[in-house]
C-alpha cells in the first residue's frame, strides 16, 4: 500500500515539476500570440471611420460632375493612403489590416461621391439640353408663324 | 539615379532636425502612447523611429511611405500622396508651407494683422476648402484651421512652445491636431540640428534589406 502511495505521489510530483514549466511556456506563447493578434473588425471599423473624415467628398463630387465616367474611373483608381501618424507604434498585422480597409473604404467613398457628381452633371446637362431644344422649337415655331402670316 | 540626386540635395541644401517624440490621444483611451525619435529634413516629411510599444521605422521615399519592422524583418511599402494638408509635414518652414499651398492650387484670399499675429486665408476652388493660417512675424506657424466652404470643420493643427535652434529655425515642442474623430498630441523633446552623417542608416537611405519580407500596398504586385 505504501509502495503504491509512493508511486502515485512520485508521479504527481513529476507531473507538477515537469508539466508546470511546460504549461507556463504554453501560457507565455498564448499571451504573446494574443498581444500580436488584433481585432480585425475593430481595426477595420476604425479605418472606415477615419477615412470618412479624411476624404474630401466635395472634391470627388466635382470630379464626377465635370469628369463624368472618367471621374468615376479615377475614383476607383486613385487609392487614398493613411497618414503616417495613424500607423505609428502599430503592429504589422494592424498596419496591413488598417491600410487595406482604409484604401477600400476610401475608394468606395470617392466612387460614391463621383457617381453622385456624375448623375447631377448628367441631370444638369439633360435639363439644359431640354431647355435649349424647347427654346429652339419655340423660336422655330414663332418663325414659322411669322412666315405664314406674311 | 534619382535616389543619389535626392541624397545630394538633402546633403548640400538642407539640414536635419532630430529629437524624441511622444504621441498620445486626448480623448481616446484605446490607443497606446507611442514614443521614439524623429528625423526631419528641412523641406521634407517627418521620419520616425519608434521604440515603444513596438520597434518600427516610418520614412518616405518619393511617393512611397515605408513602414519597416527591423526586429521582425517585415516591411510595408505604401503608395502615398503627400498632401500639403497632411498636418505635421512642413509646419516648421512658413515659406515652404505657403509654397506648398500655392503648388497644391490654393489661392490667397486676404491677410489680417492683429498684434504680433498674422492670419492669412486661403481657398481651394476645386476642393471648396477655406484654410486659415496663423503665424507670427518670425514665421512661426501657430495654427492651421481647415473648413469646407459650407462651414464643415475638417481639422485644426496647433503648434505650441516653440524653441529657437538657429536664426529663423524654429521647432514647436507640442503639436495638437484635432479632427472630427479625435485629438492627437505630439510632444517633442531634445530637439537639435544634426549633421547628415549622424542620421541612422535607414533614414539616410531607406532601402529595405533583402532578408525582410515586403508587402506592397497600392502598388501592382510584380
Amino acid at each position: 500500500m505504501k509502495k503504491v502511495l509512493k508511486i502515485i505521489t512520485g508521479g504527481v510530483l513529476a507531473v507538477v515539476l515537469f508539466a508546470e514549466p511546460a504549461m507556463l511556456m504554453a501560457q507565455d506563447a498564448t499571451s504573446a500570440k494574443n498581444s500580436n493578434t488584433i481585432n480585425a473588425m475593430e481595426v477595420c471599423s476604425q479605418a472606415q471611420q477615419d477615412v470618412q473624415s479624411d476624404i474630401n467628398k466635395t472634391l470627388w463630387l466635382a470630379i464626377g460632375f465635370f469628369g463624368g465616367i472618367l471621374g468615376i474611373a479615377a475614383a476607383y483608381i486613385v487609392e487614398p493612403s493613411p497618414p503616417a501618424s495613424r500607423l505609428l507604434g502599430k503592429s504589422p498585422e494592424y498596419v496591413a489590416t488598417y491600410t487595406d480597409c482604409y484604401k477600400d473604404a476610401g475608394k468606395k467613398i470617392q466612387a460614391n461621391a463621383a457617381i453622385k457628381g456624375c448623375v447631377i452633371g448628367a441631370l444638369v446637362y439633360a435639363v439644359t439640353y431640354g431647355c435649349c431644344v424647347l427654346l429652339n422649337v419655340g423660336v422655330a415655331g414663332a418663325g414659322a408663324a411669322a412666315a405664314s402670316q406674311q | 539615379m534619382l535616389r543619389i540626386r535626392n541624397m545630394i540635395f538633402y546633403f548640400l541644401f538642407s539640414f536635419w532636425l532630430s529629437g524624441t517624440f511622444t504621441k498620445f490621444y486626448a480623448s481616446s483611451i484605446s490607443h497606446d502612447t507611442v514614443s521614439g525619435s524623429f528625423y526631419k529634413c528641412q523641406k521634407g516629411a517627418m521620419s520616425y523611429v519608434v521604440e515603444k510599444p513596438i520597434n518600427q521605422i516610418i520614412t518616405y521615399s518619393y511617393d512611397t511611405m515605408i513602414v519597416y519592422y527591423p526586429k521582425r524583418k517585415k516591411a510595408f511599402k505604401i503608395k502615398s500622396q503627400e498632401d500639403v494638408l497632411q498636418k505635421n509635414n512642413s509646419f516648421t518652414d512658413l515659406k515652404s508651407y505657403i509654397n506648398n499651398l500655392r503648388n497644391a492650387g490654393y489661392i490667397f484670399l486676404k491677410k489680417q494683422k492683429k498684434g504680433d499675429t498674422i492670419t492669412s486665408y486661403w481657398s481651394h476652388e476645386k476642393q471648396k476648402i477655406i484654410l486659415k493660417l496663423a503665424y507670427d512675424q518670425k514665421g512661426r506657424i501657430y495654427e492651421v484651421n481647415v473648413k469646407t466652404e459650407g462651414g464643415k470643420y475638417l481639422y485644426t493643427m496647433k503648434a505650441e512652445d516653440y524653441i529657437t535652434l538657429q536664426d529663423s529655425v524654429f521647432f514647436p515642442k507640442k503639436l495638437i491636431t484635432t479632427t472630427q474623430n479625435d485629438t492627437e498630441i505630439f510632444v517633442f523633446d531634445s530637439i537639435s540640428i544634426v549633421p547628415f552623417d549622424s542620421l541612422p542608416s535607414f533614414i539616410k537611405n531607406p532601402v529595405i534589406p533583402d532578408n525582410a519580407s515586403v508587402q506592397l500596398k497600392g502598388f501592382s504586385e510584380q
